[in-house]
Formats: C-alpha cells, structure tokens, sequence
C-alpha cells in the first residue's frame, strides 16, 4: 500500500512539472514580449530576455511621438472600423443563420453548397478581384472601405450559428405561431433571447477580426499613413527602418501589448460563451 | 448523372409547356410573355406588377446603351491599350473583363425575374379561371413578414456575396486563361487576352514555373500532413494531461496557455520572429549564458527555419485543439468508465479501451480540418518566415513558402496576375479532392447535409 502511494505522488509530481513546463513554454514568448515593451532604448539595451532598465518610454512614445507612428490615430482608426464591423457583420450573420436554419425555401441547398466549396479557394486569390471592383466605385484607399467588405463577406460566414439555431428546439415557436405571432416577432421576441451566447461569440469573432487583419487593409488602404490600421503600423515597425528590426522594436512591444491587453482580456472573460458555442456547433 | 439526365429532361420539355401554357391563357396574359408585369397590374397587384415592368424598363435601356458594349467588351478585352500621346483614351481590359462580367450576371439575373414573373402571370391566370382569391397589395407586404421573411433577410447578404464573393471569384477564374500580368501584358499601358490553358502550360512546361510549384507543392504536402498529425497527438495529449479533475490551479494553467490563442496571431509571430533572430534574446542567450560558439541559425537555412515554423506553427495551433478536444473528452459517458471501474479495470486500461477509441472516433474531423488549415497557414510563413530572401532554384519565392504564400507574392507582390490565378485554382483542386475524398465518408458530414 505505502509502496504505491510513493510511485503515486512520483507520478503526480511528474506531471506537475511536465504541466508547469509547457505552461512554460507557452506563456514566456508572451512574457517576453510584455516586458519587452518596458525596455529603454534600442533591442542593444536589453542583451538577455528582459530589459536591463525598466521604464514607460515606449508607451510615453507611442501616444506622444507620433509625427512618423501615429499610433493613436491608427488605434481609433481601427477601434472605428471594429465596432462598425462588428455590429453589422453580427446583425448580417445571426439573421442569415436564422435563416438558413429554420427555412426551407428552394436554393437553400445551392447556398450551402455554394459556401463549401468557396471555403475551398484561397482565401485572398479573390484579393485582386475585390481591388479592381473596388476601384470602378473610387472606394480604394478609403477608410470607410474596410468595414463595408468585412461586413459584406461576413453573411457567408454562418455555419456555425446555424448549428447553433439547429440546436435550439422547433416547439417553441410552434406554441408561438398558434398564438399569432408573426416570423419577424418569433425572431425577435423569441430566438434573439434564447441565441445570446452565440450572438456574444459573433460579435467577439466580428470585433477581434480587424485588429489582426493586415493583408487586406494594406492592400486597400495603401501608402496613406493616415488611414493605416493599428496592424499595419505594427507590422512596419517591426520591419524597422531601413532593414534594422533593433530600432523600433521595443515600440513594436508595447503597440502590441496596448491592443493585445484588452481583447485577451475580453477573450479570457468570455471563455464561457467560446466553448459553449464550439460544443453547440458540432452535432453527432 | 442521373440528376443531369433529369435536369436535361427538364429542360428539353420546356419550350413544349411554354408554348402549351402560351396558347391557353388570356390575352393579357399572352403580352405579359413580353412585357412583364402587366398581368399583375390588371389583377390589382400593383406593387409586384410595377416594379416587374420597371425592371424591364431599367433592363432594356442598360443593354441598349451599356451592357452590349459590355457583354462585347467581356469577349475582344479591348483592342486600343490606353497611350498618352492619344489624349489618355484606350480600352482597358480589367474593367472590360469586370464590367462583362457585371454584364453576364445581370442578364443571368434579369432572365430568371422574367420566367418567374411569366410562371407567376400563368399562375394568376389560371386562379382567375378557377375563381380563386388573388392576393391583394396588402397580402403582399404582410407575407414579407411572414412565408417570405427570408427573402427579405438575404437580400442583404446575397447583394455582398454576389459582389464583393461570387463576382471577383469568377473574375480571378477567368483570369487564369488570360495572359494578364507582368511583364507584357499590364493594363492600362498593355492589353491583355484571352489565351485558353496557355498559362497552365506556362506553369507545366517553362522551367522558372514548373521548378518551383513542384518544390512548393511537395514541401507544402508535407508540412500540412505532418504538422496536421503531430498537433493533433500534441493537442490530444495536453488535452488528456489538463483534464484530470484532481488538478492543482487547472484554471490557470488553462488560462496560461490560452494566453497564446487570445493575443493576436501576427502579433506573436512578429514577436517570435525577432525572439529566433539571430540578434534575438534567444540566441543571446545561448552564446552568452549557455556559452554557445555562434548563432544558432533558426531562420536562415532551409531546414532549420522550416523546422521553426513548424515549432512556432504548433505554438499556435495547438492551444485551440486542445480545448476542442478536451471538450470533447468531457462528452464521454461516465457511467462507461464507472461501469469499467467496478469491473475492475485500472485506469490505464480505461485509458486504452473506452477514452482513447472515444476521442479517435469523435476527432477525426479535427485532423482534415487541421491538414486544411495548415496546408493553406499563410500567416506563419508570411508573419513568421515572409521577410526571407528569395532562395536560388526558386522563383519569386523562398524555400519555406507554401502555394499560399507564393500566390500572394506573385499577385500582390511581382503582377504575374494569370499565374497566380492557376495557382490558385490548383490549390483549390487540391482541396476540393481532399474534401470530397473524407469529408463524404465521414458520418457527421452525411449527416450536416441533411438540411432542415
């Protein structure tokens, strides 16, 4: 008896360090990244993995140094663009879920099939494409251009909430329809309520989509440093000036961590909703 | 084929009940054959009745003064490049092409209107026959609440779709059998052409093409196989390890590594980029503390910088498989394991013989859709890898590019439009085949397809 307890705690300590190690591993780019942003000076002042003189310089920079990083300008930039997508790309997806899960109308099966096999091409080969149409209306370059094309890709994007719509019982709104209610008040009144945790999911995916999204703002925003979003300014400051990554890297860290900080925390605070809907979405 | 031949069937009786119905209805209805709408009009539907016969209208003045030209123009790509010396007017082939296009779809679009609204003025016709009630302008608007609510909630949707997705594919697809792109043929200066498979020969026979997509593809396959595999018995191991409900401070552990899913992904990947350097910490490290010679060299070689990525690739992906699996692992019935337990079973026989074949059964999926994703990761080897030199033997590309990352650097990057847009459309045959292959064998997708 006192033999096994001895090769059980072995285990168990064994799989403490093995769970604290990967923890490890997983966390200290990050950690690395945070601390980063407090370094003095250029990537020379700090040899090791952390800086050798902490300070605020680089956030100090960051908002106050802005004639070539205009930062804060980007971040509202970006923070405009988000809110803006992210409204009306959940109205778009929860309503065509909706939509495509509770009627049956003819094509219905066409648009299914349609968005597997769309799934299939390369995401931005369409990219040259959308460019071109976008400069018959005059709209490249434009701020205002963003979130009119995320919001107008986003009503393919429905899959996973028509698996949640499919999982939400049929009985209610037939107790509903014999009481007289309307299909517009059944959504309304009824689903919208029972569907809150996927339209949170939604809007999380909708809002956390154009703080990373650096390809296509690039391409339509271009050389206008005005209009920039906060992911491409980060992605040319970690390019550096003229080749050398060291110079601007630091300011590089702590961009990051000003706009990572509050969506991993709005991810870590809505974990709940994010598995509740992965579980929603995959049917037996 | 079955479905085609019936398709066809279909269509080969067609013309007969067209005429058939033609011949039997009234004559009001007979000029609704032509001009649409007048049917509803005499009916009183009024609203549906005016709005088909503007639609007409509109459709007719566009083909008269724009859509003939452009439905041509969808055809020659012009003949005149744009030149200065002439006052800047020329034909410009990419807004030709986009603008026949446009053309081809409305003409598509308006054709079904007219077969309805004729299908509906029969309809009509015959209810008056009958005597039945005909649905008055107010019936109308209130089913637009009701039976066609979700006409009116995809109006929206389909509109984007159709012009910012099912436009530019088919734009991006006709591409691939011009010669559009550098270096002779780039509009507006240049014209560009329709030239049939020309530029899937070019990608097969001329040596600069034909080395490198074979290289890529061979690399990329690989990758996506073996990265596919190893995170998927990476993510389903850490799942097991992070399950046991006697854990110490799993909710941190558990925040600890979805740290690393929540922060934007370019974010770290440009942070890890520098953290490999060989200026980074990283390599200070070694050559300072653990006394090192030089540099480890972790992304100027082939093999070592694609077996970084592949690290940092599995540093990305892992996390979120990981809690899907174990989100599955947390489905398995307890009273199976209860049941074993009072059978005696230890637990790694419970292990062995009820989890491990569970989660097999249920996480297959996980790895097609992980070998989709990372066969198509642009982002690591754009983010991570992308500011690599151009490697010798390749063109337009580095040795750690996949398809993905070199179709973005021959369109966006060097204007070999035409032949990016084959490249494209292999990626998708490669995808498309895979997806058929499992994806219809696999029991959850038969059942997805069971619409509601």
């Amino acid at each position: 008896m006192n033999k096994y307890k001895i090769k059980k705690n072995i285990f168990t300590t064994i799989k403490y360090i093995l769970i604290v190690t990967i923890c490890f591993l997983w966390v200290f780019p990050i950690v690395w990244l945070v601390c980063t942003s407090f370094n003095s000076g250029n990537m020379y002042s700090q040899p090791g993995f952390f800086p050798t003189k902490w300070t605020f310089e680089n956030y100090k920079k960051l908002f106050f140094d802005t004639d070539f990083w205009k930062y804060p300008k980007w971040f509202m930039n970006t923070l405009l663009i988000s809110v803006i997508s992210a409204i009306g790309a959940t109205i778009l997806k929860i309503l065509t879920a909706y939509v495509m899960s509770r009627y049956n109308f003819k094509g219905k099966k066409g648009i299914m099939k349609f968005v597997l096999v769309n799934g299939m091409f390369p995401g931005f080969m369409t990219m040259i494409a959308i460019y071109v149409i976008l400069m018959l209306f005059d709209l490249t370059g434009k701020l205002g251009t963003l979130p009119l094309i995320y919001i107008a890709g986003a009503g393919l994007g429905f899959f996973i909430e028509k698996g949640y719509f499919d999982n939400i019982s049929k009985e209610i709104e037939e107790a509903a329809i014999i009481d007289g209610a309307s299909n517009f008040r059944i959504f309304w009144n009824i689903m919208l309520p029972l569907a809150k945790p996927i339209i949170i999911y939604t809007a999380l995916m909708s809002f956390s989509g154009p703080w990373s999204d650096y390809i296509f703002a690039k391409m339509i925003i271009g050389g206008n440093r005005d209009n920039w979003t906060v992911a491409i300014g980060l992605m040319e400051m970690a390019n550096g000036t003229n080749g050398d990554v060291t110079l601007e890297f630091s300011r590089f860290a702590a961009g990051s961590v000003f706009i990572a900080v509050p969506i991993t925390i709005l991810f870590i605070s809505l974990q709940k909703y994010l598995t509740v809907t992965t579980s929603g979405a995959v049917k037996g | 084929m079955k479905k085609i031949k019936e398709i066809f069937k279909k269509i080969a009786k067609c013309p007969k009940e067209i005429f058939e119905s033609f011949k039997k209805a009234d004559l009001i209805t007979k000029i609704s054959f032509f001009i649409i709408g007048l049917k509803h009009i005499a009916l009183k539907q009024r609203i549906k009745g005016i709005s088909y016969l503007l639609l007409e209208i509109i459709f007719i003045v566009y083909m008269l003064f724009m859509g003939g030209e452009q439905l041509v123009g969808f055809f020659t790509l012009g003949d005149k490049p744009f030149n200065v010396a002439m006052g800047g007017k020329g034909d410009h082939s990419t807004f030709m092409l986009i603008y026949g296009i446009f053309s081809i779809i409305i003409i598509l679009v308006y054709l079904t209107i007219h077969i309805n609204s004729v299908k509906d003025a029969i309809n009509l016709n015959i209810m008056q026959n009958d005597g039945k009630k005909i649905n008055s302008d107010k019936d109308f608007i209130k089913s637009l609440a009701n039976k066609n609510f979700y006409k009116l909630a995809l109006a929206i949707p389909i509109l984007g779709a159709l012009l910012f997705t099912i436009i530019p594919l088919i734009f991006m697809i006709c591409i691939a059998f011009t010669d559009f792109g550098a270096p002779n043929n780039l509009p507006p200066a240049q014209l560009f052409n329709w030239v049939g498979l020309d530029s899937f020969f070019k990608l097969w026979r001329l040596k600069a093409f034909s080395g490198t997509i074979g290289k890529i593809l061979i690399w990329n396959i690989s990758y996506a196989i073996v990265s596919a595999v190893v995170y998927y018995i990476v993510a389903l191991a850490l799942a097991v390890l992070f399950m046991d409900k006697k854990l110490k401070g799993s909710k941190i552990f558990r925040t600890c590594i979805m740290l690393s899913y929540a922060v934007p992904s370019f974010i770290t990947l440009l942070g890890l980029r520098y953290f490999v350097s060989s200026i980074g910490p990283l390599n200070n490290f070694l050559v300072n503390v653990l006394g090192f010679d030089k540099p480890v060299d972790f992304l100027i070689g082939k093999w070592p910088a694609r077996f970084t990525a592949f690290v940092v690739g599995g540093w990305l992906a892992i996390p979120a498989t990981m809690f899907y699996m174990s989100g599955i692992l947390t489905t398995i019935p307890e009273e199976v394991k209860e049941a074993a337990i009072i059978d005696g079973a230890s637990k790694f026989q419970i292990f062995k013989k009820i989890t491990l074949p569970y989660v097999l059964f249920a996480t297959t999926p996980v790895v097609i859709t992980s070998f989709m994703g990372q066969f198509n990761n642009f982002g690591l080897f754009f983010f991570f890898a992308g500011n690599r030199p151009t490697s010798d033997g390749y063109f337009l590309a580095n040795d750690t590019d996949l398809l993905i990352n070199w179709l973005y650097k021959l369109s966006l990057d060097n204007s070999y439009y035409s032949i990016a847009a084959c490249v494209g459309l292999i990626i998708f045959v490669i995808m498309a085949t895979i997806s058929l292959l499992t994806y219809t064998r696999t029991k959850s997708y038969k059942s997805e397809d069971e619409f509601r």
